[in-house]
């Protein structure tokens, strides 16, 4: 059975066997000849660094260096990428080899991401000092370099996506998702074709959001830097994960909040489904922190802590095969190595490859893996708005919402972030503005169009327009999308009740849309709706 | 005009004495056939279009129906007959078929292709008139005949992707597709020596030594043969057969069906009872339920069941039986779906009580709890009033476990986690130590293992506002009970544990296998193949792909999720695509439905593969959409999807009353003389071989919610100024009527509700609450006896 796009769908077959004359070519061998063909150059070899610790038994790895200049510095995960910093590829079986260089000619590159075939690399790398960051594909011998954006701002991250197919389109386009500077100042997630095309920008907060990640069901997992919902003025921000599907539709939360201030990044999907991430409480902008674990069919609810060890710090775990873990890690005075972790207690077991002079992260195993199936989107370019819609106002697990009245809730108050500023991560920073009120009907729905790629908060209102229950992070609608919510911050394992809600009988109410002439019905075309 | 009499003689005798005709039948012609109509109309009298050439080719018509290329035709129009005997092929390759031989004058043959008649209507009140006028005096309307023009050829003339397919692409369906087994049910003798399969596909019962897990025998059975059940003594096997509408009941000693008993329509689930007295006999098309007295092989009674029975369950203490309801019952419009389960007293062999699962359907499988009286169903929850505009947080169809508690009071539980669900849940049995229940997933090729006590002290410890809004609507529950999920092979169908409670046995329908489960590691250690082919044809592939979730985000539903038996699921739907709340649209068959394009009810897909193809992926599974060689199979399947016997249609052809609903149907004056326009006729619309043009019209149909107008809530449903919903149209706001396709009406008895919307319950709502302006065809001067005349007519359909 074939699906588009999903020609090869071998999950983490063993690392196969081989020999050959350098790193490189040894690398490439593997993979190609577990693809059934050869690889077509040489990459040169660094032996510098290599550490004689390595695990016979894992695959070759493609990981960053980020120079380690001294023991409190980051290493780069901000989207900074210092000079020096680089791909490169080690044989945990053979240690002597030490590493090889993939991205020379690049006075920095990092975040390496394989595609579904282990064929090809995409990073990010700038080839001059003052070149932005750019995101550029390559393949295992770092040849065949090119650019793929030119946005002219630091596209610091990029992954390969699944497709996604359009009404529009002949058949489902591959596509990336790389995160990028908006004008704003902010960090948004973008996606674009392969060759660059049909760039799009698919996240909409006001806040920076962290880089992305594909889970196995094709939505993006990602962080939002949100309010926290402290008492303390101003709010702090922390980092929590949230899913889009890759067109940027249907933002919703994905693991419980455990603690205020908590930065949250680097996620990965093991073989049987949890989701690894790093949880930092650190300030300083180091990302490192304990590993936490959440099942990707239980996310809201179950989480354990992987691995925590007072005497250090994960980063960006990797996910291998047979349900290991590869993680980078260090002590508080050292710089980041990478060790595989025991599956059930965390604990490190081996240490797979440490270079004194780097940080070694964004480690993953070149095997190919199975691609998530695509996604087929309602999205269309050419709209402007979309439409919101929520079953019953009165679903919440908030108390305050709970003890209203059968007609407690009147209205609903959409409030758009009108800017961003980067330049503080306070929460207070966000200027608002209203864009409208709408009736919420008496069985506490209501159903509106809304402009599209726009963040926007929901704010319920009394007959008398008091605030009942403020939304304190930001949702966005994509042009076209009709998005459905069952509550307003109902339980998330909720299904939504089996009813026709009243305010689906109306048409929607329009907020924050210039009034247009409206059509008359007799030029309703059907026929050109899209429909199934 | 007048004729020679001389003629006139000849055809006298031949029209005088129909066959088999009863007395108040006169009313109606019936078919004389061409030889009388030549006795007065020469070869060479005609006019065109109708030649001598093309006279003589509608003559060896009929032929076609009898070369090999015919079955393969029939079997991408979901043809369940021989080509020789379906109405639907003799509509166009014979004449008089829509009537049957009840309407033939003596000496017609249908055999004779397509006649005369077939174009100018049933002759013989035309010829006797002519015979009995005299001379320069009017034969009158009796005597006119009617037809012939262009129209009444394209019924028939129009193209048809069946036909296209064999006659000119050569395609030729693959032996393999007729020689599948396709297990849906099994059952195991008392001594667990032997296991009883019941093969859809190849109408047989296939017979397995379980100490050897070889095949033993393969008993032909009826048509398309459904459950099996074992007399309390194992001494016989009774199997229902669902085309053929009977039981065939085997001797387990030596293995040769003994008799074969007739029931309702399309029969599914059996039971017998545990003094072996009667056996129950589930007729899912007609919501009833056989009582069959097993000592003489007779119907000794017939229970009313819920909307599709489904499946039975025997309390432990054999005082009850149980029964689902794949269908849910009959609901005002837009209201959720109930579904029935049917409580049954042994003892007397009647219904005493019917519980309902609120907004559930697809009620399945069924098993008790050993010593209690808690029985267990399989069912679904499907959002079908919501917009199904995405598929997180299970928006569109859940699945779980009914509970049935001894007061009657019915509990549900989801078996689905938040992204990972557990779709087309079709069967369940529970061990016989009553600790786990299994319960098969026929779109995830799945068994959950349930802890049956931790399931029920979930429930227990909930407080009554949990139970009735939480728990059924909870994703994150399943955990509590959900043990371990098994991997079985392709769509699972039906479940059954040993009596010593250490293996469990797992019917995979389209691998034509069983799966054998160990219960000490509750893991899959084996499979008994049944010997169907290995070969996978493109339309098996299809099935799969039909009967697979895999195809949609978090693996919620499958086609067969709507399309149970490739049929319906009596819902209506909030498509995304039409805008949202507005335009809800009726679930349709999938039927036999290969020559009814377009499709849609708006009629703006032209194919199948269009049908199924981008619009499905974009706005219902939200993947990525087939790969063409998929798309390809996938529609192969759904040409094969087999339109069952309808049971309403007598063998000897329509009754006198169905005969009158024709009539009606056909009508083109009103009762009082006055000529109808064609927009006022259902036959301008509803013609040919599946009663429809295939275009796309104004139906008259259209109601308030089919525009997009603002309306208030509060006075929709003021009944005391408006009735019901049915009143609502809206003729008079100048919206413009809703531009439909014609809809084919084949088998149209068994798909409520109906009208594009689904507002019509029933067929006769059609006409009594939604045409009260005589927008959809004039019925305004209809008594009640034509209208019942006329359902009587569209149930043959």
């Amino acid at each position: 059975m074939k699906r588009y796009s999903r020609a090869n769908q071998q999950t983490y077959p063993p690392a196969p066997v081989v020999t050959g004359r350098s790193r490189g070519l040894r690398i490439a061998a593997a993979v190609c000849l577990a693809l059934g063909s050869l690889p077509l150059a040489y990459a040169t070899a660094d032996r510098k660094g290599a550490s004689d610790t390595g695990h016979a038994a894992s695959p070759p790895l493609i990981l960053a260096q980020i120079p380690a200049d001294g023991p409190d510095d980051p290493p780069g995960h901000d989207g900074a990428l210092p000079e020096g910093s680089r791909i490169v590829t080690y044989d945990p079986s053979r240690p002597a080899d030490g590493v090889t260089v993939l991205t020379d000619g690049f006075v920095a590159a990092g975040r390496p991401d394989l595609s579904f075939d282990a064929r090809r690399v995409l990073f990010v790398g700038r080839r001059h000092t003052n070149d932005p960051l750019s995101v550029w594909e390559m393949d295992l011998n770092g040849k065949d370099v090119r650019r793929i954006t030119d946005v002219g701002a630091d596209c610091d991250s990029a992954i390969y996506l699944t497709t996604t197919f359009t009404l529009d389109a002949e058949r489902p386009v591959d596509l990336i998702a790389f995160r990028a500077a908006t004008a704003g100042g902010t960090r948004a997630l973008y996606t674009c074709h392969l060759d660059g095309s049909r760039v799009t920008r698919i996240t909409f907060t006001p806040y920076d959001v962290s880089p992305p990640y594909l889970l196995s069901d094709s939505r993006l997992l990602f962080g939002i830097q949100t309010p926290t919902e402290s008492d303390s003025r101003p709010a702090s921000l922390s980092t929590r994960l949230f899913t889009i599907n890759t067109d940027g539709t249907d933002v919703f939360p994905f693991a419980a909040v455990h603690g205020d201030s908590a930065q949250r990044s680097t996620p990965c999907e093991t073989t049987d489904e949890w989701i690894v991430f790093v949880e930092s409480h650190l300030s300083g902008g180091d990302p490192g922190g304990s590993l936490v674990a959440v099942p990707r069919t239980r996310s809201l609810r179950i989480r354990r802590v992987w691995a925590d060890d007072p005497a250090g710090i994960y980063y960006s775990p990797a996910a291998m095969p047979e349900g290991r873990l590869l993680s980078s890690y260090r002590t508080h005075d050292g710089n980041y190595g990478l060790h595989l972790l025991d599956r059930t207690s965390g604990k490190r077991v081996v240490t797979v490859f440490d270079d004194p002079d780097f940080h070694d992260i964004h480690a993953r195993p070149i095997l190919p893996r199975r691609e998530p199936h695509g996604h087929s989107s309602v999205v269309d370019d050419a709209a402007t708005t979309g439409k919101l819609y929520c079953l019953n106002t009165y679903l919440s697990q908030h108390e305050t919402v709970q003890r209203l009245a059968p007609d407690g809730i009147q209205k609903v108050r959409v409030i758009q972030a009108e800017r961003g500023d980067r330049a503080s991560d306070r929460a207070a920073a966000i200027s608002e503005r209203v864009l409208g009120e709408a009736s919420v009907a008496e069985d506490g729905s209501f159903f509106l169009e809304v402009p599209a790629r726009t963040p926007l908060r929901l704010e319920l209102l009394s007959e008398g327009g008091g605030v009942l229950q403020s939304m304190q992070s930001w949702i966005w609608v994509m042009p076209k999308e009709r998005r459905g919510c069952i509550g307003c911050h109902e339980d998330r394992e909720l299904t939504p009740p089996n009813r026709h809600v009243y305010a689906l009988w109306k048409k929607p109410q329009r907020i924050g849309i210039p009034k247009k002439p409206r059509t008359p019905p007799s030029q309703i075309d059907g026929a050109k709706e899209h429909a199934p | 005009m007048t004729r020679r009499p001389t003629l006139l003689l000849v055809v006298l005798p031949l029209v005088a004495v129909p066959c088999a005709i009863a007395e108040p039948d006169a009313e109606f012609p019936v078919y004389v056939g061409r030889t009388v109509c030549l006795e007065c109309h020469g070869l060479g009298e005609s006019a065109k279009p109708c030649t001598a050439e093309t006279k003589l080719k509608h003559l060896k018509s009929y032929e076609a129906l009898t070369k090999r290329e015919a079955r393969h035709i029939a079997m991408l129009s979901g043809v369940t007959e021989k080509p020789t005997e379906s109405a639907l092929c003799q509509g166009c390759h014979s004449t008089g078929a829509d009537v049957g031989t009840r309407w033939t004058a003596e000496g017609f043959r249908f055999e004779d292709g397509v006649q005369c008649e077939s174009c100018h209507e049933a002759g013989s009140h035309h010829a006797e008139a002519y015979r009995n006028a005299t001379d320069g005096q009017p034969v009158g309307e009796r005597g006119a005949i009617h037809g012939g023009d262009r129209p009444y050829c394209d019924t028939c003339h129009i193209e048809r992707r069946s036909h296209k397919e064999v006659l000119e692409n050569l395609y030729r369906v693959p032996e393999a597709d007729w020689l599948y087994k396709t297990p849906v049910n099994l059952t195991i003798s008392p001594d667990s020596k032997r296991l009883y399969v019941v093969c859809e596909r190849s109408n047989s019962l296939i017979v397995i030594d379980l100490d050897e897990k070889k095949i033993i025998a393969e008993v032909e059975v009826g048509s398309r043969p459904q459950d099996v059940a074992l007399g309390p003594d194992g001494k016989r096997a009774y199997i229902t057969n669902r085309f053929t509408a009977d039981v065939s009941v085997l001797d387990t000693a030596t293995l040769e069906v003994v008799a074969t008993v007739p029931v309702g329509h399309e029969p599914h689930g059996v039971l017998v009872d545990p003094a072996g007295k009667y056996v129950y006999v589930l007729n899912t098309e007609q919501d009833s339920i056989s009582v069959i007295d097993a000592a003489d092989l007779t119907e000794a009674k017939r229970l009313a069941a819920g909307a599709g029975p489904w499946s039975m369950a025997l309390s432990p203490n054999g005082k009850s039986i149980y029964a689902t309801s794949v269908r849910p019952n009959p609901a005002r419009f837009r209201d959720p779906p109930r579904s029935e389960v049917t409580m049954i007293r042994v003892d007397r062999a009647v219904v005493a009580k019917r519980v309902m699962a609120d907004d559930a359907n697809m009620l399945q499988g069924i098993a008790f709890v050993p010593d209690t009286e808690i029985a267990l169903f399989t069912m679904m929850r499907t959002k079908n009033l919501v917009p199904l505009t995405r598929l997180a947080q299970g928006w569109t169809i859940t699945n779980g476990l009914g509970v049935v508690w001894p007061d009657g009071r019915v509990d549900q539980v989801l078996l689905d986690e938040p992204a990972g669900h557990m779709p087309d849940l079709v069967d369940l049995a529970v061990s016989p130590d009553g600790r786990y229940a299994f319960v098969v997933s026929g779109g995830s090729d799945q068994v959950a293992v349930v802890d049956v006590s931790d399931l029920l002290d979930t429930i227990r410890s909930a407080s009554d506002y949990d139970r009735q809004h939480v728990l059924p609507n909870h994703l994150g529950r399943s955990d509590r009970y959900v043990v371990k999920k098994v991997a079985v092979s392709h769509n699972p169908r039906a479940v059954v544990f040993a009596p010593d409670g250490r293996t469990a046995y797992v019917a995979n329908a389209l691998d034509d296998s069983v799966t054998i489960i160990d219960m000490d590691t509750l893991a899959a250690t084996g499979k008994i193949t049944l010997g169907g082919p290995t070969e996978l044809t493109e339309i098996r592939w299809g099935e799969r792909l039909f009967h697979s979730a895999d195809i949609t985000f978090g693996r919620q539903f499958s086609c067969r999720s709507c399309h149970p038996d490739g049929h319906i699921n009596g819902l209506t739907f909030d498509i995304e695509a039409d805008g949202l709340g507005l335009h809800p649209v009726d679930n349709r068959t999938l039927r036999g439905i290969v020559d009814t394009a377009p499709f849609k009810w708006e009629g703006t897909n032209p194919s199948l593969s269009r049908q199924c193809g981008p619009r499905l992926a974009v706005f219902f599974t939200r993947l990525a959409p087939f790969t063409p060689e998929e798309l390809a199979a996938l529609v192969r399947y759904e040409y094969t999807i087999e339109r069952p016997p309808n049971h309403h249609r007598k063998k000897e052809g329509l009754t006198l009353t169905q005969r009158r609903g024709k009539a009606l149907f056909e009508r083109r004056t009103a009762n009082n003389g006055r000529p109808l326009n064609p927009h006022e006729r259902c036959a301008n619309c509803h013609n040919g071989a599946y009663m429809t043009t295939r275009l796309q019209t104004q139906t008259g149909t259209s109601i308030w919610f089919d525009a997009a107008i603002d309306v208030e809530p509060d006075w929709l449903f003021d009944a005391s100024e408006f009735g019901d919903l049915g009143i609502f149209y809206f003729p008079d706001t100048g919206m413009p009527q809703k531009v439909l396709d014609i809809p084919h009406l084949n088998s149209i008895y068994n798909s409520p509700p109906y009208l594009h919307s689904g507002a019509a319950a029933t067929l006769e709502e059609i006409w009594t609450r939604f045409n009260m302006i005589n927008g959809h065809g004039f019925s305004g001067d209809w008594t009640r006896q034509q209208l019942n005349d006329l359902i009587a007519y569209l149930k043959v359909l």
